[in-house]
């Protein structure tokens, strides 16, 4: 068993008599009481129990106290003197931490069991003598009435000091022990021999509790000699009538007062001489050995005799049956009521009161008799005394966890022991208060360590429960040894939960240092990661590290911006206090509050936590709030005052953001070639095209590596940033650290020019694409590794831009266990420009061009670099129709009409070498000269349109090639709306009308300079080949007018290539119905018959010209492919040029120049997807053949549905096209006078049967149906045909047949020329022999609304 | 009356959490026996006593600024009582085999009852009243949930749990046991 705590020890007052007091102070010694306490305790004293046996004490601890100090205590009310203990404390505490602290971190030992503070909590807490009216360990035992020989007359002294009654409240007590001191001093005017005779006659007196003590005191006081420090006690009140009593005891100026916190690191000290000290050493001891102990032994024997009695069957089931009854625990039980202790002062009436009732009546014998035995050690006897208490609800409880040997009965000892104290809930008085803290302390001191800390017992959880709910510091600094007792218990999260708890409390009563090192404590705790007993497999399959996880989100910072905010309380306070020039203090304070305030912010990494809120249930918090900008307003201020205070400190203090504002793998080091749209793919195809072109040419030289920076050029870097906070924050001065490669360390600052931005603002969690530019100006291998920026304008900041390397899967190993490469940091390569041909566009006035418009703009090739340039070629997109060169539009030919050869193929334009000769005329460019190269861009999407065209250079003809981008982007706008429709004529001369219909779209007038027509099989006139009405009507359209003008397309019979084209392409299909790869043929030329109309021909433009030609075949190129496109959708667009033709026979193509006067544009529109003449489903075999061929099954429906699909297309081109051939018209004079006095009359009617076919000869039989002579409507008659009804006969290809029949008419009037039936028979021309020719029917019947209509007047009628 | 859920993976990295006020009313019935009891009723008289008159403390609320310890709805504070009871947690998982832990700590006015699965996860509920069937029953629901999250291929032990169904499952069980 632990030695019992030193509150549970005897108290013994002493009586001084005044004359003693001042032998004391001229020795310059402190008063007895403290001299007398320097020998406690006391080693090896053997006591007795009750039944005989000794108890052997290793240490017998004592207390002694002034008498009268202790009867003036007792005055007090117990609450304040409890609000006064607990002020004390606090104050005594809050004077001293600064420095335990101090200590404490130079030691550097966290984990001791003793801290100053416990220690200090402990000893004030124990410390206190004054005795209780709950519980007896205060009241005294013993008085010691000490007197002087030196006094006038010891004897009568003695006698005044054993006849002054104990001035003690009547609850106190008054079992004591007398005993007489006499000291004998060597200087005193008694000898020896009187001394001796004195102290007999006390004997004789008084009893022998009595002892003379020798002392030798010599004049100039000895050196001091240390001695055990005192308990601290509480300073007597400052009462205004308590100073009468302390003034004339002497006591309350005496030096060496206990519990004045004076000079609290001063030790205790006696001035006595060695033989002085082994007297009164030996006097303590007998004291203790002769008549304390035996005093006190008797009265547990006699109190035991009692107590026994009433343990007896009758009583203990009397009294239990008082329990059962419920009968009030105050009424006296008649055997055991024991008229307390021994009565020296007779006539008190005694009351048997719970230990817990404060009430006027001393403490019950049976309690005394339980302390006494704990005193004595009679731990037998104690125990059952105290279980008895116990269990009449007096108490006991807090002794015994200290008596008993650990078990879980102890934690339930000790919780009834509390709640007995403050059974009350919230609000715990001050003097419960204190009695907890004994409470804990006794338990804390008295039962060993090992113990108190073991599963079963908790220890560390007594101390909660007594700290309780009280905001005051003693419990505070319960709640403290309590984190310390779990830490030690690795209960580490509970430990810091109470540290935590313990700084808040400690925060309230305003002990700043002390809440710190709590909160510290705290963040140390959390810090360490409880082992896991998992297995390292679980984290193999997690596929993270151990150390990684993290915890709560909430508690760190829960912890540490309090901890920041008391800094910010401190610095603040230390700003007041350097005004007042009062106090100085150093402050590294603010540093560590900056430090504290930086390391809150450290970014989102926030999991879902989420709550219900029902009904009323809802007043909790509405979300999760980030306190990011409380936390960085704070940070703001704390570093804005410590620059503004210690400028030179915080300049130099090491700052380290804790989270990164720059995304590594995001950003990207761009160059000025891929400035505009480095992502787009389409230079990738550009590439491919040149590769593809120039193998096709035999050349096998490749690509050089590009270079990709040279010197004098800016190139940029593309900082990602991100805002990880919840709040705005601001960067200035962003710019990159850049470093020359090769050499290590130095900066290559010196010739690398990097751009810095001044201010970036980035809000709440954005992200942000931030270009800098950077130059250098000689060559070498930089590597870009920091970006550095003033966060918040406040400090500097650096992060490093390396990204993570890819994950090696290399070894084994490297697949077990995650193995990245290093670290890849941006390198930029910065050669000298050797070869370098800068393109550029110029003469570009504005990026808007009109739709079809021919803009005409300069590219100015310069050469750059330090080498030759030879030659270069210019490679575009397919769909980009572009002149290189100098334009030549005009006509070489005088003839406005031509015929064009063309090769009639879909391939897309080859890359075009440039002109590349400098200004003297010499091929080449050297070193710094330049070229300009005409261009022409004719386009007619409209929108937003991108070039980009890739110019392909080289140094000579066996040197690898370069290449240089070049983009324009610019937008078209709408021109005109053009339409042509053709139908079938009326005039015999031509088969078809043609109506072209022009809107202009725009505000400007538009001239319109010539019409073109292009087509293999039609040729265009005007009428008797008069153009000028045509002109005319065409000359100028005014803004938003419209125009339309006729003209008509006849046969071009000279023309070739129109079967070939066709076979061309029924046969390519063909393949690919039937699957099979198609043959690397283009299709044959053909010849296009071109009509010009113009307005004045000797400006006119030729097709012939190459310019025009040109463009005419590239924009029918671009027409031809995306109509192909749309239509066939499953042939892939690089096999058009092998299965169809650029010109379909029949097409015919209109082209109309224009100029735009007030804006100098000029242009061309072209209109296309116009055909004439009739087809005969020319693929009709094909489909046929492949409809009725051996059905491939797939098992995919997919296929089946897709090769359905192809077929459908094929069906529905335009090469399949069938209809009737033969269109009727009718011919007959209008009005036609007869006089039918005469009798009837007979009309000629002809019509006009024609043949639209190209290639047929159609057969036809045409029946008359008229003779009817019903009127059909009331306006008309139906012919009354006569002669010859039917009629049959074939027509050539493209001629025309006329039929004549005559009318009959036998009355006036309107008859109308319908009522006919027309069948039609065309031959398919078969090419497979043994196939029979396939006949297609046509019936064709007049149409009511045809109103061809013969008048039969009567002169006479009219 | 409000209960804290936390779903703590095997190490401890907490993946999900939820705040849940309950409707039901706080067994109000304040005894006179159960109104002596101290707020810091964590002592085992306390429980029983509270188990006998059937009452919760009566001195959950606080009103204005007062951050008594734990008594706030302080999140860090609730946070830290939950990380706190983990140390009687994996105490008593290294003794005992059970799944259900039934009030292993208390911390003023909470008391902490636990679910260890069978993986190691750890659900750690903060209640202040006693619910004992309720409460097991709701943790047997919030496991049954949690397996069919891990059903999900992509997720992991550390995967915070997000998906918005699991979240309006586990609220629609609490509203029905706690």
């Amino acid at each position: 068993m632990a030695p019992l705590p030193s509150s549970l020890s005897p108290h013994i007052c002493i009586l001084l008599s005044p004359d003693l007091s001042e032998l004391l102070e001229s020795s310059s010694l402190p008063p007895l009481p403290h001299i007398l306490q320097s020998f406690s305790p006391l080693p090896q004293v053997t006591t007795r129990t009750t039944s005989l046996a000794s108890v052997p004490h290793t240490s017998f601890a004592l207390r002694f106290s002034d008498l009268s100090e202790i009867e003036h205590a007792c005055q007090e009310d117990e609450e304040q003197r409890a609000v006064r203990t607990i002020d004390w404390i606090s104050a005594r505490i809050n004077k001293r931490c600064v420095k335990w602290i101090q200590d404490l971190e130079k030691v550097g030992e966290k984990d001791a069991l003793r801290t100053p503070w416990w220690d200090e909590l402990r000893r004030c807490a124990e410390g206190d003598h004054i005795p209780s009216r709950t519980e007896g360990w205060n009241h005294p035992i013993a008085v010691i009435l000490a007197v002087s020989t030196a006094a006038p007359n010891p004897l009568q002294a003695i006698t005044a000091l054993h006849a002054r009654p104990l001035q003690f409240p009547s609850w106190v007590d008054s079992n004591v022990m007398r005993y007489t001191l006499i000291i004998h001093p060597q200087h005193s005017s008694l000898s020896d021999e009187e001394a001796a005779a004195l102290f007999n006659a006390v004997k004789k007196q008084f009893g022998l509790h009595s002892y003379l003590l020798n002392l030798r005191l010599p004049t100039p006081p000895p050196p001091p000699v240390p001695v055990p420090a005192l308990l601290p006690r509480l300073p007597s009140p400052p009462m205004p009538e308590s100073s009468t009593m302390n003034g004339s005891d002497g006591l309350s100026n005496t030096p060496n007062r206990p519990g004045t916190p004076t000079s609290p690191n001063v030790l205790n000290t006696v001035r006595m001489e060695e033989g002085d000290i082994q007297q009164t050493s030996r006097f303590t001891r007998e004291f203790v050995v002769m008549s304390l102990i035996p005093w006190m032994e008797k009265c547990v024997l006699d109190w035991n005799e009692n107590f026994s009695s009433t343990r007896r069957l009758p009583s203990r089931l009397f009294s239990s049956t008082r329990r059962l009854f419920g009968s009030p625990a105050s009424s006296p039980a008649p055997t055991h009521n024991s008229s307390s202790s021994v009565s020296s002062l007779p006539g008190r009436p005694m009351q048997t009161t719970g230990g817990n009732v404060s009430g006027p009546s001393p403490p019950s014998q049976q309690r005394r008799l339980a302390e006494f035995a704990t005193i004595l050690g009679d731990l037998k006897l104690a125990v059952s005394v105290w279980e008895a208490l116990r269990k009449e609800g007096k108490g006991g409880s807090d002794i015994l966890p200290l008596l008993l040997t650990p078990s879980p009965a102890l934690q339930l000892h000790a919780s009834a022991a509390l709640m007995n104290i403050n059974p009350l809930a919230s609000d715990i008085l001050p003097h419960a208060q204190l009695r907890l803290l004994l409470c804990a302390v006794r338990w804390e001191a008295g039962i060993s360590s090992r113990d108190f800390l073991s599963s079963v017992m908790e220890g560390d959880r007594w101390l909660v429960w007594a700290a309780g709910n009280a905001e005051e510091a003693p419990s505070a600094l319960l709640l403290a040894q309590a984190a310390l007792l779990s830490s030690r218990r690795h209960a580490r999260r509970r430990a810091a939960l109470w540290y935590v708890s313990a700084a808040n409390r400690l925060e309230k009563c305003g002990i700043k240092p002390l809440t710190m090192y709590f909160l510290r404590r705290a963040q140390d705790l959390y810090k360490v990661r409880p082992p896991k007993s998992l297995s390292p497999s679980f984290w193999e399959s997690e596929g993270k590290s151990p150390q990684d996880t993290e915890g709560f989100d909430g508690i760190t910072s829960g912890i540490e911006h309090p901890l920041g905010k008391s800094f910010k309380i401190l610095s603040l306070m230390i700003l007041n206090m350097a005004y007042a020039g009062r106090l100085l203090y150093t402050t590294g304070d603010i540093e560590e509050a900056v430090h504290l305030f930086l390391s809150l912010l450290r970014g989102s990494s926030r999991i879902l936590f989420s709550q219900t809120e029902e009904g009323a249930g809802g007043d909790g918090e509405t979300g999760i709030q980030s306190n990011d900008k409380v936390f960085l307003d704070d940070f703001r201020v704390a570093l804005g005052h410590f620059q503004a205070t210690e400028p030179e400190k915080a300049s130099v203090s090491n700052l380290k953001l804790p989270f990164k504002f720059c995304l590594q793998h995001q950003t990207r080091v761009r160059f000025s070639d891929d400035n505009i749209d480095a992502q787009s793919d389409e230079w990738s195809v550009r590439e491919q095209t040149w590769k593809t072109f120039w193998k096709s040419r035999g050349g096998t030289e490749t690509f050089a590596k590009s270079v990709k920076a040279s010197t004098g050029e800016l190139f940029w870097v593309d900082m990602a940033l991100r805002n990880p906070l919840d709040t705005e924050v601001n960067l200035a001065n962003v710019t990159l650290v850049v470093q020359e490669s090769n050499a290590t360390d130095s900066s290559a600052e010196t010739f690398v020019e990097v751009e810095v931005i001044q201010d970036v603002v980035l809000a709440a969690y954005e992200s942000r694409i931030i270009p800098i530019s950077l130059t250098a100006t000689h060559a070498g291998v930089i590597t870009i590794t920091h970006v550095k920026y003033d966060f918040l304008s406040l400090f500097h900041s650096t992060e490093l831009l390396a990204a993570r390397g890819h994950r090696l899967h290399d070894t084994a190993a490297q697949r077990q266990k995650p193995t990245y490469a290093p670290d890849v940091l941006m390198k930029v390569e910065i050669n000298e420009a050797k070869h370098k041909l800068q393109a550029q566009f110029i003469d570009v006035r504005s990026s808007i061009i009109v739709e079809g418009e021919d803009k005409r703009m300069k590219l100015w090739l310069s050469n750059a670099g330090s080498l030759y340039v030879q030659e270069a070629w210019i490679v575009a997109g397919p769909e980009v129709e572009l002149w290189v060169g100098t334009e030549d539009w005009e006509s070489r030919s005088s003839s406005t009409n031509s015929v064009l050869s063309s090769s009639n193929s879909l391939v897309p334009p080859e890359p075009f070498r440039l002109p590349v000769t400098n200004d003297v005329g010499t091929p080449g460019l050297n070193s710094g000269e330049s070229t300009e190269v005409p261009l022409v861009l004719h386009d007619d999407r409209i929108g937003e349109q991108q070039l980009r065209l890739l110019v392909v250079y080289r140094e000579n003809n066996t040197a690898p090639f370069y290449c240089a981008r070049l983009s324009l982007g610019y937008e078209v706008h709408p021109l005109l709306s053009i339409s042509l429709t053709a139908e079938p004529s009326q005039l015999m001369e031509y088969p078809y009308t043609l109506e072209l219909g022009l809107v202009n779209l725009s505000s400007a007038a538009v001239e319109l300079k010539q019409i073109v027509t292009l087509s293999p099989l039609w040729k265009c006139t005007a009428a008797q080949n008069d153009w000028s009405v045509v002109i005319h009507t065409l000359h100028s359209i005014s803004g938003l007018q419209s125009s339309r003008t006729v003209f008509f397309a006849s046969r071009w019979f000279e023309g070739s290539g129109y079967t070939e084209t066709v076979d061309f392409v029924s046969e390519k299909l063909s393949s690919i119905l039937h699957g099979k790869e198609i043959t690397q043929t283009y299709p044959p030329p053909i010849n296009l018959y071109c009509s010009s109309i113009t307005q004045d021909s000797s400006v006119s433009k030729s097709v012939t010209a190459p310019t025009t030609h040109y463009f005419l075949h590239n924009g029918r190129r671009k027409f031809v492919s995306a109509t192909t496109a749309r239509i066939q959708p499953y042939i892939p667009a690089a096999s058009y040029p092998l299965i169809f033709p650029l010109y379909t026979p029949a097409s015919l193509d209109a082209t109309i120049f224009w100029d735009i006067p007030s804006q100098q544009r000029s242009g061309h529109t072209n209109i296309f997807g116009l055909t004439l003449g009739a087809g005969h489903a020319a693929l009709d075999s094909i489909i046929e053949n492949a409809e009725s061929a051996k059905v491939k099954r797939s098992m995919y429906a997919e296929t089946r549905r897709e090769n359905m699909e192809v077929l459908e297309a094929i069906r529905g081109s335009e090469w399949n096209k069938e209809m009737d051939p033969i269109v009727v018209s009718s011919h007959q004079p209008d009005e036609t006078l007869h006089d039918f006095s005469t009798g009837s009359c007979q009309v000629p009617v002809s019509f006009t049967l024609r043949n639209y076919s190209v290639t047929r000869t159609v057969q036809f039989t045409m029946k008359l149906k008229g003779g009817s002579s019903s009127v059909r409507n009331r306006n008309s008659i139906s012919p009354p045909y006569s002669g010859r009804l039917t009629f049959r006969g074939s027509i050539p290809p493209s001629e025309s047949i006329a039929i004549e029949s005559k009318l009959w008419i036998t009355r006036p009037g309107t008859y109308t020329l319908g009522e006919w039936l027309l069948e039609t028979e065309v031959e398919d021309d078969s090419r497979i022999a043994s196939v029979p020719p396939k006949r297609r029917r046509y019936l064709q019947e007049s149409r009511p609304t045809d109103n061809a209509s013969i008048i039969v007047c009567d002169p006479r009628i009219s | 009356m409000s209960h804290h859920l936390f779903l703590l993976s095997p190490s401890d990295t907490p993946l999900y959490s939820l705040t849940h006020y309950s409707t039901k009313p706080a067994p109000s019935v304040t005894s006179p026996l159960a109104s002596n009891l101290p707020t810091w009723s964590t002592s085992a008289f306390a429980g029983t006593l509270t188990a006998l008159s059937g009452a919760s403390s009566a001195t959950q609320h606080t009103t204005g600024g007062a951050v008594r310890m734990g008594g706030g709805q302080d999140r860090h504070v609730i946070q830290m009582i939950a990380n706190a009871s983990l140390d009687v947690i994996e105490d008593i998982m290294r003794k005992e085999n059970t799944m259900y832990l039934k009030s292993v700590d208390k911390f003023n006015e909470w008391t902490v009852s636990a679910f260890i699965t069978a993986g190691n996860m750890k659900f750690i509920l903060l209640h202040e009243g006693k619910n004992d069937d309720g409460i097991r029953a709701f943790f047997v629901d919030v496991w049954e949930l949690y397996v069919k999250t891990m059903l999900n291929p992509f997720h992991t032990a550390h995967t915070p749990i997000r998906s918005a169904v699991f979240d309006g499952r586990v609220r629609a069980s609490a509203k029905k046991y706690l």
